[in-house]
């Protein structure tokens, strides 16, 4: 699920950066791109991260309501 | 005292042989994150999790590098191999290794400094880490300084192996601090290049890249006013992305050669039997610790050297048969002592990197206490024309002692090499064998099975 959201996000950037010529390979400073790149990335993954987060959590809750058992692994799991 | 050749790159410290024995400095750069990492419990836990090599502080003795402040002991490894030679499910081991190692080093303010293929080694148990000083303290709201390596290292190559073609693997000899992204998202099928992990890692990593380098940026230095920010959640994010990613890279073999092998072998169970029989008693006999088994196939007699004891090396050209063979170890609960190695033994691994020096060839990570050379030198001369003489000084580089196999001219298999080329062909006989050998090595035993062909045991001159 996670990689699809960045997929959607990122498949506008592509289409932008085909516009770009490639430039002088000497001076070329590809740790500059990666770490352009990967704040990119960072910032859908860790919403996703919040997301799973909160999704474990509302599970958690209605588990205790209803007294599921998997709401009670949840619960072990989080302590 | 030696200084290994493959770590002068880090300012951090450096790897050293003494005696046999392996070292490691730490020098000032490398001194804040050692002791920060040490003092955390952060390389206890990673030793106790199995996922890095274990050290112990040692004093520092004379012999060690003027500006040393610490000095770790290893323990020693059976043998340095390196990703040219890995086959493809070991370098994504590899890299999910890194991995978990990131995830565990991140929840406790630290992470990886880089994430090389050449820090990952095989110790005859499992993959480790083998790069102490990789382990440094978490730069807060930066990028992961070596995602970029992670890439090029693990997934360019992984991806082209797996979707372009397994013998892309080969090019690590050329590209060793990893593939650049543009090549190998250039290899890729469209539908592959676009699909979400790759696409982001690799496709559009390798056009940020280019993107990143402006003209008009030269000259202006420092830029790191407005650098980009990764939270400690977005670096979670990332790694659970890059490891989603990986595990879904799969290669799916075309070759059917493993299955095969069975069916192809011209000889009977009777000769196989005699011959696994030999090896086994050649092995105990002379209780070798370390063994290479040159063209192993899928490593029919690498096990049995290797459940008497010995380490074995594996070699084979084919990618399918060390794949096999790695599962095959990886699925073991009891032998572990093989690594299988790719290599083209006419073409074997050279002396690569800085001044040729950094990474070492074939035969200077050896000499092997036993060769095996069963079924390989009709290959040779046959297939890749190396002659005769030149074929067993080589092997008397490699080992002191050889197991070699002799097919004759009129084994099924030779007939076959032959079939195309009539008489033209390297000198190839029983006696041209037995004359070039013999310049070489002593033959100290030998025995003879059923299909004709004839099992040497030697014993390397003294020079």
């Amino acid at each position: 699920m996670k990689n699809s959201i960045i997929f959607k996000v990122l498949i506008i950037m592509m289409i932008i950066s085909n516009a770009y010529p490639r430039l002088a390979y000497a001076y070329l400073d590809p740790a500059t791109g990666s770490m352009v790149i990967q704040a990119v990335i960072a910032v859908v993954a860790a919403a996703s991260v919040s997301i799973g987060i909160f999704w474990r959590r509302l599970k958690s809750f209605f588990g205790r309501i209803f007294g599921s058992k998997e709401g009670k692994e949840h619960d072990a799991n989080d302590n | 005292m030696t200084t290994n050749s493959g770590s002068f790159r880090d300012p951090f410290g450096c790897i050293l042989t003494k005696d046999g024995e392996i070292y490691r400095s730490i020098f000032p750069p490398g001194v804040e994150d050692f002791k920060a990492a040490r003092d955390a419990g952060v390389y206890d836990k990673l030793i106790g999790a199995n996922l890095l090599v274990s050290h112990q502080e040692v004093a520092i003795e004379n012999w060690a590098p003027e500006e040393t402040v610490y000095c770790l002991k290893h323990p020693r490894l059976p043998f340095i191999s390196y990703p040219w030679e890995w086959c493809f499910s070991m370098l994504k081991d590899a890299a999910i290794l890194h991995l978990e190692i990131m995830e565990e080093l991140v929840a406790d303010g630290f992470w990886l400094r880089d994430a090389s293929a050449f820090n990952i080694q095989y110790d005859g148990e499992r993959l480790r880490l083998i790069d102490t000083l990789s382990v440094g303290q978490r730069i807060a709201d930066s990028p992961w300084v070596a995602y970029g390596q992670f890439c090029g290292h693990f997934l360019a190559p992984l991806a082209a192996a797996a979707y372009r073609d397994i013998r892309t693997l080969s090019l690590w000899r050329n590209y060793i601090d990893g593939y650049p992204l543009d090549l190998a998202s250039g290899m890729l099928p469209l539908g592959k290049r676009l699909r979400p992990g790759l696409l982001m890692h690799l496709t559009l990593h390798s056009r940020a890249q280019i993107m990143a380098d402006r003209k008009e940026d030269i000259g202006k230095g420092d830029r790191s006013a407005g650098k980009p920010k990764v939270s400690d959640r977005g670096l979670i994010g990332l790694i659970n992305s890059l490891r989603k990613t990986v595990k879904g890279i799969n290669w799916k073999r075309s070759s059917e050669i493993w299955e095969g092998y069975q069916e192809i072998r011209t000889y009977q169970d009777e000769d196989v039997a005699k011959k696994s029989e030999y090896v086994d008693n050649v092995v105990k006999r002379l209780e070798p610790e370390m063994v290479w088994d040159l063209g192993a196939n899928t490593g029919e007699f690498s096990l049995i050297a290797a459940s008497e004891g010995a380490f074995v090396v594996s070699i084979d050209g084919d990618p399918a048969c060390t794949e096999f063979l790695y599962q095959h170890i990886s699925r073991s609960d009891s032998i572990k002592n093989i690594l299988p190695l790719t290599m083209d033994l006419a073409n074997p691994s050279p002396a690569l990197g800085w001044d040729s020096r950094e990474r070492l060839s074939l035969r200077e990570r050896g000499p092997a206490d036993l060769v095996l050379a069963l079924a390989l030198i009709h290959h040779l001369v046959l297939s890749a024309y190396v002659p005769m003489p030149l074929i067993a000084q080589w092997f008397g580089g490699l080992g002191n002692h050889l197991l070699v196999e002799f097919v004759p001219p009129s084994d099924p298999m030779v007939k076959k090499l032959l079939a195309n080329r009539g008489e033209e062909h390297l000198p190839y006989s029983l006696d041209v064998f037995q004359s070039d050998f013999g310049n070489v090595f002593n033959f100290i035993d030998q025995i003879s099975l059923k299909n004709g062909r004839i099992l040497f045991l030697c014993e390397r001159k003294k020079k």
